[in-house]
């Protein structure tokens, strides 16, 4: 045991330490268990502990992560962006790495791992690290702690209640980690029933109808993924998985590894878009896959596996099913309504308001702050990358999907009295950017504009993640002083709370997009872009920041300004409850201001190389 | 002459007749008897054959047939012997209680058998007991 | 007739070396009249005769799993005892699934306490018995052995359904099973006798080639063996429980006591599998080339095992009663194994011995989640789970463990079962086309869109009930409102965890089990 910890070929770093930062999370909800019931403050501070941990083994991850990005760099072009360091190429090299005859020495300290779970299937172990992922992993880490630190006053079932948040953690993280699509797919399963209790059990008054609803929804969007995955795995792949030299097995090969399926993706797509010459082989040079640099104009694109027999992996392309529109459009509708639920888009969000009217504050929480973002993520990472041809045929009709959620949610959160609902909704109407900023496909020359609306998207993400969980914080304060959530009886916070009430308003006005704030970034981002993309799209949702500006500023006036008998002796916000709600105003401050040096400098080079290869096939 | 054929109708009809005796009647032993008499059925077909092949296997097997028909019929006999002492009938009808929810226990419109008054018959007094006469009332 | 010098000897040879392959059994056999003799001696009366059995079958499964004496079947060989039984590596893997199965059965009677002292050697004898029959069944190589087999196991069975004979619904319970048992065994039969009359033998390497070898090579099949294969099927359905055979089930689940009902669903339904698995797979080993044995046997088992699943998961969607939901959804679950068995493939029936061990470990649990109910809260019902994670959160968390995993959620077992029946199904599709038949890709595809949307279904019922056990209140509370403890012993806690952990692990750890399933197929 302690030799092959010890050997070479065996030991790798990245393998210990990706998997520390998913399952540390549920090691602590483990330990949870041995803590004698009676000790419930300890109970909480073990918690807290952990979702600290999990916090610091991200920021340790971030760091290792730049040090990544700077092994290639040469510090004279302004960007950190080097093809090497992309995700797909270091999932590759290890595909590669690990189909020699004589298996290479995993290679540490590229943030990627990958260990064979089942042969059978073809199923890996598979996790890997940029800088989408790692972002959103920050985020969730945040959000958690700051949700454990929410739930203080929580005192049923506290050991479960506990297990449950730390688990999901997990889930998320694992889901957002994973690059394997079988792996993806039972972190993304894991996350269901901590939710269901979550909700059902601590949840208000119509809990368990929230619940069930919640369940519905989501099963009904992972058994489209579960569709589209096992779509996928029906390809044969066998001249997109690297083999060892000398090796003539001619059988199919299937698999679950979501990179190597985006390379068929983006060779379906050149086929069917006339372009079946471009199709290259990789090519190696001292054992290391040769990256396509980004100013490369060789208009071959390199998809196929090492030693592929191009002429007749192309034939075999042609002849297969997956090469079809049909199949194509089936496939990414598949993969968008699977993450289209988690998202949510317009005609499949009715379960959000319910959850979160329901669910009590800490998991409102996480439900915007990080649960939403799965969807914007699958997005990213799967729908666009595995069906890249219909996603580029429709993408129009993807950007007006989220356009009408843009619209459409701020107009229900104009109508709502009651403050919860009327932040999910604007949490809708906060997500429909996130959609139309991945759909501006190919807006300008060289796609400058896609990216920046990739940019946008992904930055809104973060950004709402912080907003909206600061905002459900807020109301979860309103509610434990008020016990109601009723707009028209609130009003009048400012007197009896001035610092709550500053701390908020930074908030809220984050949220509306002000400038300096970081709501802003993103929805500019995504306009700038949608502008170059389609008026149709643009048009809209910049109308639509003057009316999320309004609602959200007529409910800080419902609830914070003039006088109010009713609410005048409530107590000014605790400790506890400002080091929560400062953390997050402090962040939007920060990450309004300073976007570029603390989120863009690191994550830009992922959706770079993300638009580059998407693009480069676009021809 | 007697072939083959004459032996699988026979007993063909014999298991035919049990199948629809079972499905048909009601009485526990009477069903019974009817999945036993498929069973002969069955046992016929294998000895006609054994005769027919000229060797020995439908004849051991029709053996172990029998053996464990009597089994069979030891177990549900005493089965039936139970549930006769708990519901003093052997109606397969008198046992639903185990049923759908909303599923109505099928109760019979007219009954079976019309139970026959017994006729008044006259009564023996216990031995070595003085009868009581019905008083007669007096008249006057 | 009679063997000359030379035969009886060369017999002698080799029944040795069969016997030692047949220990299991014959310890089995042994531990029966142990239990029943123990009886006669006063002082040995205090021994509890579960442990008893439990020592004999933890003796039998460590011989089994020690037994080097394997024969493969790699050729056609005659089988132990002249041909009577197979002893191959298939059969050494569900001998070993039903022995660890009772010996996990016979810990949880312990625990739960269904016989009680003096009823204990009865059971014990009656639950050994059966499993020495299902084991038989597994093993059958010939049809009086099929025969033999059904009914060893099947006599046991009727009788341990009306264990409980305090209540008027075991009594019932055991009524319909017996009666509609006795006549599937006489169909059974008939099926027997005509395939014996066909064949002049009842031989089943004998009786499936000439089988095979009709189906493929004539245009027509003929009547007379194709009747007695059905009826052979008939009897293999009622095992199974596929509709249209599934009547029984339900309320026989409902009356026998849940311990009962967890052999009939897992035990009995394995060995049923396993025989099926058996008769196909030397059928289509008798014509490997041909589609034409998929194209008529194959659809007819495809149109079975849909009507079953959705059978199965439609009616359990109404159910109140736990054991009665549970019966249904072992229908659903015959109906998925059926999808596997119905590919004619050889990765399908691997498929079908994995999902049969993941079957084991879940639906066992979920039963003696039961159990427990029933000692602790009297009822059976979906309502008395009611609150029950808050209650006991040991039974709520591995009645939650169970159940999703009865729905296939990963990471779970019952995921690597279903994914891997499903995949076998989608496999049969491409393979069948490569083999020249459309129709058969497009039967085999609609097949596995059938068990996805019933999978889907069976959420509706599972999530009922984890609704009940998670969100809703608890009836029985205190004085201040919060769920009384529901105090199960500690034994029953540590039994559940237990079996809730390796479920997690063998979702986890699917590789090694599929190379054994593998390699039993082969």
């Amino acid at each position: 045991m302690l030799d092959s910890l010890l050997d070479s070929t065996e030991r790798e770093t990245d393998l210990v330490w990706l998997s520390v930062l998913t399952f540390l999370p549920i090691l602590c909800a483990a330990g949870l268990m041995v803590i004698p019931g009676r000790f419930k403050e300890w109970m909480r501070w073990w918690s807290l502990l952990g979702a600290c941990a999990t916090l610091t083994v991200a920021a340790c991850t971030l760091i290792d992560y730049h040090r990544l990005l700077d092994s290639h760099s040469d510090r004279t072009t302004r960007s950190l962006y080097h093809p090497a360091n992309r995700l797909d190429h270091r999932a590759d090299q290890a595909a590669y790495d690990a189909a020699q005859a004589v298996p290479k020495p995993f290679s540490s300290f590229n943030m990627f791992t990958r260990r064979a779970w089942n042969e059978r299937f073809d199923i890996n172990y598979s996790l890997g690290v940029d800088g989408v992922s790692l972002a959103l992993i920050l985020l969730t880490a945040l959000v958690t702690l700051c949700a454990l630190v929410a739930s203080w006053k929580i005192d049923q079932q506290l050991r479960g209640y506990l297990a449950m948040i730390l688990i999901l953690e997990s889930g998320v993280i694992g889901a957002f980690l994973a690059v394997d699509l079988f792996l993806f797919y039972v972190f993304y399963e894991l996350m269901l029933f901590p939710m269901y209790f979550l909700i059902g059990i601590w949840g208000g008054g119509r809990r368990k109808y929230a619940a069930v609803k919640f369940v519905i929804y989501t099963l009904f969007g992972s058994v489209c993924l579960l569709a589209a995955i096992i779509t996928l795995y029906s390809v044969d792949v066998r001249d997109f998985v690297p083999k060892p030299a000398g090796d003539l097995r001619t059988e199919e090969v299937h698999t679950f590894d979501s990179v190597t399926l985006s390379r068929v993706g983006r060779a379906v797509m050149l086929v069917l878009s006339g372009q079946e010459e471009r199709i290259g082989v990789q090519t190696v040079a001292h054992g290391q896959l040769v990256p396509t640099m980004p100013d490369d104009t060789n208009a071959t694109v390199p998809l196929l596996a090492p030693g592929a027999d191009r002429e007749a992996a192309i034939a075999r392309l042609k002849a297969a099913t997956i090469c079809t529109p049909t199949f194509q459009y089936i496939l990414f509708a598949l993969l968008f309504v699977g993450f289209a639920v988690k998202v949510p888009i317009f005609p499949l969000h009715s379960w959000l308001p319910d959850a979160h009217v329901e669910a009590p504050t800490p998991v409102s929480m996480i439900l915007a702050g990080v649960l939403l973002k799965l969807g914007g993520y699958g997005l990213f990472r799967f729908a666009f990358p595995l069906a890249p041809w219909a996603a580029s045929e429709l993408c129009w009709y993807v950007g007006l999907i989220g356009a009408i959620s843009i619209v459409y949610g701020a107009i229900v959160a104009m109508g709502q009295t009651d403050f919860k609902k009327l932040l999910a909704y604007s949490s809708v109407s906060h997500m429909g950017y996130v959609v139309l900023g991945l759909a501006t496909w190919s807006a300008g020359a060289r796609a400058e504009y896609w990216e920046m609306g990739v940019d946008g998207a992904i930055f809104q993400m973060l950004a709402h993640g912080i907003t909206a969980s600061a905002l459900f914080f807020v109301v979860g304060m309103v509610y434990e002083r008020a016990h109601h959530r009723d707009l028209n009886r609130l009003g009048g916070l400012m007197e009896p709370m001035p610092a709550f009430g500053g701390a908020s308003a930074i908030l809220f006005f984050a949220s509306l997009g002000l400038p300096g704030l970081c709501g802003f970034v993103g929805e500019f981002l995504v306009i700038l872009s949608a502008w170059n993309f389609s008026y149709a799209l643009a048009i809209p949702a910049i109308l639509t920041t003057v009316l999320t500006a309004a609602y959200l500023l007529w409910t800080w006036q419902r609830v914070y300004f003039g006088t109010n008998p009713d609410t005048a002796q409530f107590a000014e916000m605790t400790p506890r409850e400002s080091s929560v709600l400062l953390t997050f105003a402090a962040l939007a401050v920060a990450l309004g201001v300073l976007p570029g040096f603390l989120i863009f400098q690191w994550m830009e080079p992922s959706i770079q190389g993300w638009v580059d290869a998407l693009v480069r096939v676009r021809g | 002459m007697i072939s083959l054929g004459h032996f699988l109708t026979v007993g063909a009809v014999l298991f035919g007749l049990g199948l629809v005796g079972f499905l048909t009647r009601r009485n526990f032993i009477t069903m019974f008897l009817c999945a036993e008499m498929m069973l002969q059925g069955v046992v016929l077909n294998l000895v006609a054959f054994s005769r027919y092949h000229g060797n020995l296997s439908g004849q051991v097997l029709g053996l172990f047939i029998i053996t464990v028909a009597a089994c069979e019929a030891g177990l549900a006999l005493a089965l039936f012997l139970t549930l006769y002492r708990r519901g003093r009938s052997l109606d397969s009808g008198a046992w639903q209680s185990i049923r759908e929810i909303g599923v109505q226990p099928t109760i019979d419109v007219e009954p079976l058998m019309k139970t026959v008054p017994s006729p008044d018959y006259p009564r023996l007094p216990v031995a070595g007991r003085l009868p009581v006469a019905a008083e007669e009332t007096a008249r006057v | 007739m009679l063997p000359n010098s030379e035969q009886f000897s060369a017999l002698l040879s080799t029944l040795s070396a069969d016997l030692v392959a047949f220990l299991p059994e014959l310890i089995l056999a042994g531990g029966i009249t142990l239990l029943l003799f123990l009886r006669l001696f006063p002082q040995l009366c205090r021994v509890h005769s579960g442990f008893v059995a439990a020592g004999v079958v933890a003796l039998a499964l460590t011989t089994l799993l020690g037994n080097g004496h394997v024969t493969t079947n790699a050729d056609w060989e005659p089988g132990a005892f002249t041909g009577l039984l197979r002893l191959d590596l298939f059969s050494q893997f569900l001998r070993g699934l039903l022995l660890l199965f009772t010996l996990l059965l016979l810990l949880l009677c312990d625990q739960t306490g269904i016989p009680d002292r003096d009823d204990s050697a009865d059971f014990c004898v009656l639950l050994l018995g059966g499993t020495l029959g299902l084991m038989l069944m597994t093993s059958a190589n010939h049809l009086l052995m099929v025969f033999i087999g059904l009914e060893m196991a099947s006599l046991p069975s009727y009788a341990l359904a009306g264990f409980l004979k305090g209540q008027r619904t075991g009594s019932e319970a055991a009524l319909k099973y017996v009666v509609y048992g006795a006549a599937s065994a006489g169909v059974t039969l008939y099926g027997i006798s005509l395939l014996t009359a066909v064949f002049g033998t009842g031989n089943l390497v004998t009786v499936t080639q000439g089988l095979g070898h009709m189906i493929a090579d004539s245009e027509s099949v003929p009547l007379l063996p194709m009747a007695g294969l059905c009826f052979l099927f008939v009897g293999f359905g009622f095992k199974l429980a596929a509709v249209p055979f599934q009547f029984w089930l339900p309320d026989v689940f409902e009356g026998a006591a849940a311990e009962v009902s967890a052999f009939l669903s897992v035990a009995s339904k394995a060995a049923a599998v396993g025989l099926t698995a058996r008769v196909l797979l030397l059928l289509q080993e008798a014509n490997p080339e041909s589609v034409r044995l998929a194209e008529t046997l194959g659809i007819a088992l495809a149109v079975v095992a849909t009507i079953t699943a959705t059978w199965g998961n439609l009616a359990a969607l109404t159910q109140t009663n736990l054991k009665r939901m549970l019966g249904y959804s072992t229908i659903a679950h015959a109906g998925y194994m059926l999808m596997a068995l119905s590919t004619l493939r050889k990765d399908g029936m691997a498929a079908v011995l994995v999902y049969l061990v993941m079957y084991l470990v879940m639906n066992l649990g979920a039963f003696a989640v039961v159990a427990v109910l029933r000692n602790r809260t009297g009822a059976e019902t979906i309502a008395a789970c009611r609150g029950l994670i808050a209650r006991s959160p040991a039974v709520g968390v591995s009645l939650t463990i169970f159940l999703a995993s009865l729905l296939g959620l990963p990471p779970l077992g019952g995921f690597v079962g279903k994914f891997l029946v499903f995949s076998a199904v989608y496999d049969a599709g491409q393979a069948y086309a490569v083999a020249g038949s459309p129709t058969l890709e497009w039967v085999y595809s609609l097949l596995l869109g059938v068990g996805i949307v019933n999978t889907v279904v069976s959420a509706g019922y599972y999530l009922a009930v984890l609704r009940s056990a998670g969100l809703d209140e608890a009836e029985a509370t205190d004085a201040s409102g919060h769920a009384l403890p529901l105090g199960e012993p500690w034994g029953v806690a540590v039994y559940l965890v237990g079996l809730s952990i390796v479920l997690l692990i063998l979702g986890l750890v699917w590789n090694p089990l599929i190379t054994l399933a593998t390699s039993a197929i082969r």
